[in-house]
């Protein structure tokens, strides 16, 4: 059996670690390891939190209210609570640089994927196209993702654009809004699916409708954007804390890894690391390593790899993040209804929009208003506050976004390469350079949304959609790509080794080699766990 | 310089009367006098002359503040008038006693909806033209006026 050593504990290294101890190995992982706040007042719904906690606005808008979405200040419908403020902190040492993209970084437990909404998609035969594997070699760590993790799903008209054979649980229960939209798509569903190529159905989500593995079921509290204190919603420091438990997993926290040692043979010896606290770097040795940082801080690792070995600043090629734009849309029939703030918060539908390119289609997630933070809603409206309060109180249980995703290719021009320093690990210069087709399959897609969603009887108010930056989808990939023939050094197998080296794996969406517009969480997962069967 | 318990506690029954039609409380003033310091129209310096001067138009109560909050709106959408009203509402919405305000629909049927979303659009409308022409010579004679008290 192998001694395994893993760099990070997102959705990727947690998965491919289980896997490995599953199948016998040792397995240490180094990890800055920022941890999540325990959770208040377990059992109170999102009002009752504030009714009880002593000083509520402190835990919803931080102590000194630097949460508080001011005008102007953020091109975001909200801002991350407090309580979410560990997923994206930063170790000082840690350094990057952008162009054209605004990416984000975890270097808390469980990853990103702790802040995410818990869309689980597994790609199909199509979206594995460029893949150096097929559909049916995933399949099975689909299905061994999905018991780990627990995905509510059923089978409907998404499901030829997103294969629904893992096993599934029962799906959550529709909100009011949610179930309207769906009985006025059965009404003109035809009409949709002909006319403008658009299908609605379920969206996947790692959210619980009922007891699993030691989680509890959603108990509609409407604290999902806060943290779900039942663990119904996923993320990967459960798995984390499964791991923990296991007599063959070592965890070493509050390590910032810089870059691996190799030896003569191009073999992996070490992962060394920085202690965030100060002190001397340290040496991890293991048989067998895997990248599992993100697809950004794992493609600098490699970079600093090759820098430490051959004295080459080297670059990578192919980085690749999903669009997003939001359109937010009014569906009247649903004004003036009851507001359920204790129900679940997140995105229960979701609707495909085919393209002539079937790699092309493009991905939705519709979320109807539940509980939310008010004030960054009211303050976009065009009148004064008090007047902007009582539309928004009218309109509210009649209000949605739709996320709408776009896919991406491998394009040289956007690329990652380091600046090394020789007082701590090497700057991350990162640079995205558009899709010049992107721009035109936007526009004609948004149009055709529009329309879709005018057909189920909604308004998409002139003005409020936005396309975000580049990075805020933090679906980073494609740096290290898995290809089925030799394409160099920085290239994987299909079983995810890197070509430059014997023994070190890439776990995490660097290894992708096409990005479809749907949420890469659960592939991520599944497919970190099928590179773990790789391993001698 | 930080301005006084007294001015904020002032804003704050103001505002809070005017957003959710209740009385504020001791808990909210504290938490809304508190979170100032990071509020970026006062982190970057002193707010000019007009700015100041919407908030005092503003702190009148009545009317005036929605006057000067429509005209806010429309002149000055991320300065300091705008900034602290949206404070007192992330405020209000996190905490007793006007939560559940903030958090529930206003129910009806769809009919009575639009008439009511009509209403408060009439009333924006009224009282942003009330601003034109009550603060609009104050906004030119003190335009280019820099942060003297």
């Amino acid at each position: 059996m192998t001694h395994v050593v893993v760099v990070g504990s997102g959705a990727s290294g947690v998965h491919f670690a289980l896997t490995a101890l599953e199948r016998g190995h040792d397995v240490t992982m180094v990890d800055v390891g920022l941890e999540r706040p325990a959770p208040v007042e377990p059992g109170a719904s999102i009002e009752g939190m504030k009714d009880r906690l002593a000083d509520p606005a402190a835990w919803f808008l931080g102590e000194d209210g630097r949460n508080v979405v001011y005008p102007a200040t953020k091109a975001s419908y909200y801002g991350f609570p407090p309580s979410k403020e560990y997923v994206f902190k930063t170790p000082g040492a840690f350094r990057s640089r952008a162009e054209q993209m605004v990416p984000v970084f975890s270097f808390a437990q469980g990853g990103l994927a702790e802040a995410w909404t818990g869309g689980a998609y597994a790609f199909g035969p199509t979206d594995l196209a460029e893949f150096p594997f097929g559909y049916d070699d995933i399949a099975p760590y689909y299905a061994q993702v999905a018991e780990r993790i627990g995905v509510g799903a059923e089978p409907d008209d998404l499901a030829q654009f997103i294969p629904c054979d893992a096993p599934y649980l029962p799906p959550l229960p529709f909100d009011p809004h949610s179930a309207h939209l769906v009985a006025r798509y059965q009404r003109v569903r035809p009409a949709l699916q002909q006319d403008l190529g658009f299908f609605l159905g379920r969206s996947r989500v790692a959210t619980l409708s009922r007891g699993h593995r030691g989680r509890q079921g959603c108990g509609q509290l409407g604290r999902c954007f806060w943290g779900c204190p039942n663990e119904s919603l996923y993320t990967p420091s459960y798995t984390l804390r499964e791991l923990r438990q296991h007599p063959r997993f070592t965890y070493k926290p509050g390590l910032l890894a810089t870059h691996l040692e190799q030896d003569a043979g191009a073999r992996i010896t070490a992962v060394v690391a920085r202690p965030v606290d100060g002190g001397d770097p340290v040496r991890v040795q293991g048989e067998a390593f895997a990248l599992a940082a993100g697809a950004l801080p794992s493609s600098a690792l490699v970079l600093a790899t090759h820098h430490a070995h051959s004295g080459e600043v080297a670059s990578l090629e192919g980085l690749m993040d999903n669009r997003q734009v939001h359109v937010p849309f009014l569906t009247p029939a649903m004004m003036g209804k009851e507001v359920r703030t204790a129900s679940y918060q997140f995105h229960l539908l979701a609707f495909g929009l085919t393209e002539r390119d079937p790699a092309e289609y493009v991905h939705a997630q519709i979320t109807t208003l539940k509980a939310a933070a008010v004030h960054p809603i009211v303050q976009g409206l065009p009148l004064d506050l008090a007047g902007s309060l009582g539309i928004f109180r009218a309109l509210r249980t009649g209000l949605a976004l739709a996320n709408v995703n776009f896919h991406d290719r491998r394009r040289a021009e956007s690329r990652v390469t380091i600046v090394p320093r020789p007082d701590g690990p090497a700057e991350l210069r990162i640079s995205y350079v558009d899709d010049p087709q992107e721009e035109a399959l936007v526009a004609r897609t948004l149009g055709r949304v529009k329309k879709a969603l005018g057909r189920l009887g909604c308004v998409v108010p002139p003005g409020m959609t936005r396309v975000l930056p580049k990075g805020t989808s933090v679906h980073y990939s494609g740096t290290l790509p898995m290809t089925r023939s030799d394409g160099g050094r920085f290239s994987c197998t299909p079983e995810g080794r890197l070509r430059g080296w014997s023994n070190l794996y890439v776990a995490d969406g660097a290894g992708f080699s096409f990005l479809p517009a749907k949420n890469l969480t659960f592939t991520l997962m599944a497919n970190a766990s099928r590179i773990a069967t790789a391993l001698a | 310089m930080p301005e006084s318990p007294a001015v904020l506690a002032r804003e704050s029954a103001v505002f809070t009367r005017y957003l959710a039609g209740v009385s504020t409380t001791p808990y909210v003033t504290q938490a809304y006098a508190r979170c100032h310091p990071t509020m970026p129209a006062l982190a970057k310096g002193v707010p000019d002359r007009f700015d100041r001067f919407l908030v005092r138009v503003a702190t009148a109560g009545g009317p005036f503040t929605r006057i000067a909050d429509a005209y806010a709106r429309r002149v000055r959408p991320t300065g300091l008038l705008r900034q602290k009203l949206v404070l007192m509402c992330a405020v209000l919405e996190s905490s007793p006693p006007a939560h559940d305000y903030l958090n529930t629909a206003a129910a009806g049927s769809v009919a009575a909806t639009v008439v009511r979303i009509g209403l408060a659009g009439v009333t924006s409308v009224l009282a942003t033209l009330a601003g034109v022409l009550l603060l609009g010579p104050a906004h030119l004679a003190l335009r280019g006026k820099g942060v003297a008290a």
